[in-house]
């Protein structure tokens, strides 16, 4: 695979994979209760809004069921712990799963129907997160209405044993993230991903295979949706399921995406920490409804001065007059590009 | 190479292609000339792949390849430059041209990768990295045939190159195409600048109302007065 070989690449890939282990090392070990549980919380954002872009950022198909996703991986996670003896790294695996494998499941559905190309693709998420919440809230299997007490069933792990363990499952999932997020910026198929935002029957003509790269993007993206929800079953302590799925993930998702930009992997992360940030300031206000209010003008005020996001408005390194920069990187991709 | 026989997209009175039929033989450049809504970029597309045909049949070397998919036409060698140019906007100048390499048969075919496009055109190597929607018209149009021709196609398409380019520009833009001519690239050109077209083309169709109203080699057609009243509309 041409793409890895490209240093740049590897840089970041070891950034993120530092700056995971320095949180993990220094967090818990030096963080009080308080900034361990905004730590957690923190990397989940982080983490939710890199995987929603991984396809709707980059595919330009917003779907409004990544709440759904996560709330999956969260009750599947409390499903597991209460009707098996298995640890939380198996309920952490069936989380991932079982979020993929409902998105592979609408993806299919979508996107082989032409008919629901384009817009429609946002309300039929829409409409799964309506039917999965009610099935959730039916299936006693799940939750039956009233709710899964996680912290009891988890209290003898590793992972309920602090907040700590729970914030560095965490990050390590939201490092993951960004490690697909990184790949997604420079290899074949990210590239692949995003022409079908911009002009997604040009992309056919270039013999893009639109369709596989929608569903199986799509089911990707899901997929690390619920691993996100997993540490946070055990996080929350008690899950139900006006809590888990509410249409604040997904929107806040969408928002923390804008406002950071797609034109480069790390604006999503960018855009979670911000909001996540001034939520926190906000609070001190001791009106939800004002700091909402606050947080929305601050949106309409990035989109107006940037349009493509912090991340966008951040100029990008030329390379100079002898290519010194890009221009390696650029020959070794087309020479070894041409050899295959 | 390419045969089109008895093309009809569209139904009826509305139908945007009444039985279009022509060659192409390999090595030559065709022009495909016609006013402004004559039917020029629906047969570009039906060619592609990128618009359902309702009767007819385009061969490629005999083989029917009508109703073979769009995302088929790499392998098939066959490559277009479509009209408005509709580069990926938001995307790299390297990743547009790299996206002319995605389909596997395009990187077999492929001796020079992306790089073939920087030879062409060597503005394109310093904006490597620029987002292709905040170039000029002409830059972006150069974009556009570097993404075509990276996959060294046997058939390349273009629909309206010149098209919303400033003259300067347009010269550019013909000289690439006469060196892609120079080669053994066979050329279906659709332009409504037909003095150009025509002056570096074998052959020539005019397109009038989805329909084939005259044909000859570029030359005869350039001489012809009939081109004129059927293509320009004057009397």
């Amino acid at each position: 695979m041409t793409p890895f070989r490209d240093l740049s690449l590897w840089r970041q890939f070891g950034a993120v994979v530092l700056c995971a282990l320095l949180a993990m090392a220094l967090v818990p070990s030096f963080g009080s209760d308080f900034v361990i549980a905004f730590g957690f919380q923190f990397v989940t954002w982080i983490g939710l809004a890199l995987s929603w872009s991984l396809f709707s950022g980059n595919s330009g198909y917003a779907s409004f069921g990544h709440g759904v996703f996560f709330g999956i991986g969260v009750y599947a996670t409390a499903a597991v712990l209460r009707h098996t003896d298995a640890p939380f790294a198996v309920a952490l695996v069936v989380a991932g799963l079982v979020a993929a494998a409902l998105a592979l499941v609408v993806g299919i559905a979508v996107f082989s129907s032409p008919r629901f190309a384009g817009d429609l693709f946002g309300m039929i998420t829409l409409a799964m997160a309506f039917i999965v919440v009610a099935v959730v809230s039916n299936l006693a299997f799940l939750d039956g209405g009233t709710g899964v007490f996680v912290r009891e069933l988890a209290a003898d792990t590793w992972i309920g044993e602090s907040t700590g363990h729970q914030f560095v499952v965490g990050t390590a999932i939201a490092a993951a993230t960004a490690g697909v997020a990184i790949a997604t910026s420079t290899t074949r198929w990210g590239a692949a991903l995003r022409s079908i935002r911009d002009d997604e029957a040009v992309a056919e003509s270039l013999g893009v295979p639109t369709y596989r790269y929608k569903v199986l993007t799509f089911a990707a993206s899901a997929g690390l949706a619920g691993l996100a929800g997993a540490p946070q079953a055990v996080f929350l302590g008690y899950v139900e399921v006006g809590a888990v799925f509410t249409l604040n993930i997904p929107l806040l998702v969408i928002m923390m995406t804008i406002l950071g930009g797609i034109t480069r992997w790390w604006g999503p992360l960018i855009g979670a920490a911000s909001v996540v940030l001034v939520r926190e300031a906000l609070l001190d206000i001791g009106s939800p409804e004002l700091s909402q209010i606050i947080l929305g003008l601050a949106l309409v005020v990035v989109i107006a001065l940037m349009p493509h996001g912090i991340s966008g408005a951040i100029p990008r390194r030329r390379p100079t007059a002898t290519g010194t920069t890009t221009g390696t990187t650029t020959a070794t991709t087309a020479t070894t590009g041409g050899a295959r | 190479m390419l045969e089109v026989r008895d093309l009809v997209v569209g139904y009826g009175e509305a139908a945007a292609l009444r039985g279009v039929s022509l060659d192409v033989t390999a090595g030559e450049t065709v022009s495909l000339i016609g006013a402004n809504g004559a039917g020029k970029s629906t047969l570009v597309k039906a060619l592609m792949g990128m618009q359902p045909v309702t009767s007819g049949q385009v061969l490629l070397d005999g083989e029917d390849i009508t109703r073979r998919a769009a995302a088929d036409r790499p392998q098939l060698g066959m490559a277009i430059v479509p009209e408005g140019r509709r580069l990926f906007k938001e995307m790299t100048v390297h990743d547009n041209l790299r996206l002319g390499l995605h389909h596997r048969a395009a990187r077999e075919r492929a001796d020079a990768g992306v790089d073939l496009a920087f030879e062409m055109f060597p503005v394109l190597k310093a904006r490597s990295r620029q987002l292709c929607g905040t170039m000029s018209g002409g830059e972006q149009q150069m974009v556009a045939l570097g993404r075509a021709l990276v996959s060294r196609p046997r058939l390349l398409i273009l629909d309206e190159p010149s098209l919303g380019l400033a003259p300067m520009v347009v010269d550019q833009v013909f000289e690439v195409i006469e060196a892609v001519t120079a080669q053994d690239v066979t050329v279906l050109l659709a332009e409504q600048n037909m003095h150009r077209a025509l002056s570096l083309s074998d052959q020539g169709y005019v397109l009038a109302d989805g329909r084939i109203v005259l044909t000859g080699t570029g030359a005869e057609l350039l001489r012809s007065d009939r081109v004129r009243s059927a293509y320009l509309g004057e009397r």
